[in-house]
């Protein structure tokens, strides 16, 4: 007998927001879908029930798909044609190193994991996820692919038992990921990117992978506006290396100026791979995050 | 520059332990990020590599280096050192009058003393320093000394005195210092109120501090006298003197006894320099008090009031011997001479032929044709001719008396192994010399005024002769001073006129500040040498009874013009008033240490300034 109360999972977002995510859509900017048959129109022709166009009949054609009406009235065959109908991937990628933990940025990971995962499961896509954390795991941590919108208290629970610590860097965790990943579709990745790696590199693999990278930057307010004074030594806490700062206050503005470089490259790289950019803050408000800017920016409809 | 406390650089040591801490890094503040992607970037920024970056990045070093240094240059005590490196430096203080004028609220002797003080604080512990004050007369405060105590209680003495200056006083007084110890240069503090000092010959380097402004007003009082006016009156004169930029307005109120009797106004366009003139009733004695009363331009209060004591106006009253027939005959040619011949009074003059007369009281006596009776052991007399051979010219008594080819009948001799000079320790001062004795003798007794012509004018052909008439006409306005009748000078501040008394007897004077001094009279019954050095009411008593009563005032054209001299002239050599204040050894630590208490705020505010936030 299943215990339903060991099932229930508590919801990291209020019902009041889930219940405006399971009336949202994912909205790629590309075609991105598997051959396997889903809710997203194919460029190609199909059997849905999607009308797509009109063409004379050819000797060896299904006489099913002639449209009898016309038929009858220019007494000349002419076939029906339809969309055809894939489903879509979205992977959403979790950073759960160490450099997360830093002002609740893994909560506010957590909490939007769950958005897009609703989102995707009420729409009928094929939804998985993984968590980046341990460098030694050979697959990281995931769940899915799966849809349908009773596997979504799995789903929940899968993020809600996420734990955050770990030195996995964010390229290594995406190029282990897409050696288990097959199909098509859209990677949300969710992450501070603040990597030494090539994150060009692992965009490329994502999308050569068929998976539009959207970016979705999470720092917190600290990252965004650093107040600090005289000298520190600053200590990375996933590989433990330190770095002397004098006069950490006169650099503030250089620091800004690079964050902006950084942030316009992981916007570029997006765009230029069918994706999308969005940074954000750790303490912002989810609901305008989603149902504002997300929208605004073309993510969801 | 030198250092009182060179042993304190062994703290420069300390740089050692500084720097090897700073780069340490003991004081960094471990902060875990999460991520050093960006600030590496950021340190490899060619900004942040440029050389003024790379200065920034060490400036908290070189702050803490220079904040270190200045603290060991301020433990080593730094002196500046100033103008004079003598180890003795004489210091002479002008303390006349002038150097009462009030100028922003404080005096100019008061300004002297503060910088005097902070001349002493800051000299070398080794120079010695004299003080010498000056007005009149010059006062030696202390000698050479670099006790602080000795020299803070010689410039607490120094007070401004009712008196003109004289630097030439000052100066010989410096000079007297030699004794004591080498110097090459005197300071001289003074407002420029004095004279020149010719006659001086400038054995040193004078250098003057000028104190106070050149462009003071003031209007006081120079001088004030009275002459006979008629037989029951005075007239009054009084002279002002006001400083060449004086713009304002004074009054000038004359009171006798305490009654207002006139009144003068001087303004502005008045001559700098005004004499006015008042008559007076004389027919009673009388205190004249002149009171100048100014508005704020006047700088000077002393020389505002001046004091003038008249004897009541009346006929001389003479007595002539009975056997001096051409004396009388002279003296009764001259108008306001009323003879008596009751040796009970009182007589301005009294001219006498015999010892027997000497028991008349006289203000001024003339004794003629006999020796006194002190002198008879050192002079007699001989029957034979003899002339006179010589005069003091400049004696009041003898002024235009010419006395060649005067013949006598007499001869007067000094007897044996006796001199002239025996009569001049007899207190006589020889007026007329014969050929081998004085003939005619001065002596002043107790205010009494005694002449002594030892030959008779019958036995000489001086009757014939026009020195003659002049002769008694001077005796009789000598006569005339001598009693007050004639004229009347306010009495100055400085040392007060000779008072009669009785002899030996002590007295007590009581002066204008309520202190009082005790003296005693001498043999002749006279109180000499009393101080005058404030104007005002100075009152002689003896055993709590009052004697007299005596004023002095300023009366100083120099110290009412408040003139300022810019060049002294010396003989042979001048010296120009400079306005720079003296260089005195100037201890630099607590510039030091202000400057590096400001770096250290700098340091602190410029890596404060924003409140540093740990992420967590």
């Amino acid at each position: 007998m299943v215990c339903w109360k060991s099932l229930k999972t508590k919801m990291l977002l209020p019902p009041k927001t889930c219940g405006r995510l399971e009336r949202m859509r994912f909205n790629p900017r590309q075609r991105l879908t598997s051959r396997s048959r889903g809710d997203h129109l194919s460029g190609r022709g199909g059997n849905s029930t999607e009308f797509s166009d009109y063409r004379d009949y050819s000797p060896g054609d299904d006489m099913r798909f002639i449209d009898w009406n016309i038929f009858s009235r220019l007494q000349k065959p002419y076939l029906k044609l339809f969309h055809l109908e894939e489903e879509m991937n979205v992977v959403i990628i979790i950073d759960a190193s160490s450099s997360m933990k830093f002002g609740s940025k893994f909560d506010c990971t957590c909490k939007l994991a769950e958005a897009f995962t609703t989102i995707g499961l009420y729409s009928n896509e094929k939804i998985s996820i993984y968590t980046i954390n341990d460098e030694n795991a050979s697959i990281p941590r995931h769940i899915g692919p799966a849809s349908g919108r009773f596997n979504n208290s799995k789903f929940n629970r899968f993020i809600g038992e996420s734990t955050c610590g770990g030195s996995q860097t964010l390229e290594d965790g995406i190029e282990k990921i897409l050696k288990k990943h097959n199909g098509r579709g859209m990677a949300i990745i969710l992450s501070d990117f603040l990597t030494a790696g090539d994150l060009q590199k692992s965009f490329n693999l994502l999308f050569s992978k068929g998976l539009a990278p959207y970016a979705l930057q999470i720092l917190s307010p600290e990252e965004l506006n650093p107040e600090l004074s005289g000298d520190a030594r600053f200590v990375d806490c996933e590989t433990k290396v330190t770095l002397d700062i004098s006069a950490a206050g006169q650099l503030t503005e250089i620091y800004l100026e690079y964050l902006h470089t950084l942030q316009q490259n992981i916007s570029d790289w997006a765009r230029n791979r069918s994706g999308l950019y969005v940074s954000c803050s750790s303490d912002c408000d989810i609901d305008a995050l989603l149902f504002d800017t997300l929208v605004r920016r073309g993510w969801i409809k | 520059m030198s250092f009182n406390i060179p042993s304190a650089a062994w703290f420069f040591f300390l740089f050692i332990p500084l720097i090897a801490f700073y780069f340490l890094k003991l004081r960094r503040q471990r902060v875990e990020i999460p991520s050093l992607v960006l600030w590496q970037q950021v340190l490899q920024d060619s900004r942040v590599n440029s050389p003024f970056q790379k200065f920034k990045r060490n400036l908290l070093l070189l702050l803490q280096l220079l904040l270190l240094t200045l603290l060991i240059l301020a433990a080593m005590d730094p002196i500046m050192n100033g103008n004079s490196t003598d180890t003795k430096l004489p210091i002479i203080v002008d303390c006349s009058a002038s150097m009462g004028v009030l100028e922003d609220g404080e005096t100019r002797l008061s300004k002297v003393k503060k910088k005097l003080r902070d001349l002493i604080k800051n000299k070398d512990s080794d120079q010695e320093i004299a003080i010498v004050s000056f007005a009149k007369n010059a006062q030696k405060l202390c000698s050479f000394t670099n006790n602080y105590q000795i020299l803070n209680k010689a410039i607490d003495d120094l007070k401004v005195v009712d008196l003109e200056s004289n630097l030439e006083a000052a100066l010989k007084v410096t000079q007297a210092l030699t004794k004591s110890g080498k110097f090459g240069e005197v300071l001289l503090f003074s407002d420029g109120n004095f004279n020149d000092v010719p006659t001086f010959d400038l054995s040193f380097r004078l250098n003057v501090q000028r104190i106070g402004n050149s462009d003071m007003q003031n209007i006081g009082i120079s001088r004030l006298s009275a002459t006979r006016a008629g037989p029951d009156g005075w007239m009054v004169f009084v002279q002002l003197n006001a400083s060449e930029n004086y713009q304002g307005t004074a009054t000038l109120e004359i009171y006798q006894n305490s009654t207002k009797v006139a009144q003068d106004t001087f303004t502005a366009a008045s001559p700098k320099q005004q004499r006015l003139s008042f008559k007076v009733d004389g027919s009673q004695s009388s205190l004249m008090k002149v009171i100048l009363k100014t508005g704020d331009e006047d700088s000077l209060e002393a020389d505002n009031t001046a004091w003038l004591n008249l004897s009541m106006a009346r006929p001389m009253k003479a007595y002539v011997s009975a056997n001096l027939g051409s004396i009388r005959s002279v003296l009764s040619n001259i108008p306001g001479l009323e003879f008596s011949n009751d040796p009970a009074t009182r007589f301005d003059l009294a001219v006498i032929s015999s010892e027997e007369e000497q028991a008349i009281s006289a203000t001024t006596r003339l004794s003629v044709g006999y020796i006194p009776s002190d002198l008879k052991s050192l002079v007699e007399k001989e029957s034979e001719q003899s002339t006179i051979i010589d005069w003091n010219r400049s004696n009041e008594l003898l002024q235009h008396v010419t006395l060649d080819d005067v013949l006598l009948m007499e001869f007067y001799k000094m007897t044996a192994k006796n001199r002239p000079m025996e009569v001049e320790k007899k207190s006589y001062e020889i007026l007329i010399t014969g050929e081998k004795a004085p003939l005619f003798l001065k002596k002043k007794i107790a205010g009494q005024t005694d002449y002594f012509c030892l030959f008779n004018f019958d036995q000489s052909t001086i009757p014939y002769k026009v020195a003659f008439p002049i002769l008694l006409t001077n005796l009789v306005n000598e006569s005339l001073r001598n009693a007050g009748l004639a004229e009347k000078e306010a009495s100055e501040t400085g040392f007060l006129a000779d008072i009669n008394a009785m002899e030996n007897t002590p007295y007590s004077v009581l002066l204008p500040d309520e202190s009082s001094v005790e003296l005693i009279s001498d043999s002749t019954g006279i109180l000499s040498g009393i101080a005058a050095s404030q104007i005002g009411e100075y009152t002689i008593s003896n055993q709590g009874k009052e004697i007299v009563k005596v004023h002095a005032s300023l009366l100083s054209q120099l110290e009412s013009s408040l003139s300022t001299l810019d060049t002294i002239n010396f003989n042979e050599t001048s010296v120009t008033a400079t306005g720079q204040e003296a260089m005195t050894d100037q201890p630099l630590w607590k510039y030091l240490a202000a400057i590096a208490f400001i770096f250290l705020i700098l340091e602190w505010w410029f890596y404060q300034k924003r409140p540093g936030k740990i992420l967590t």
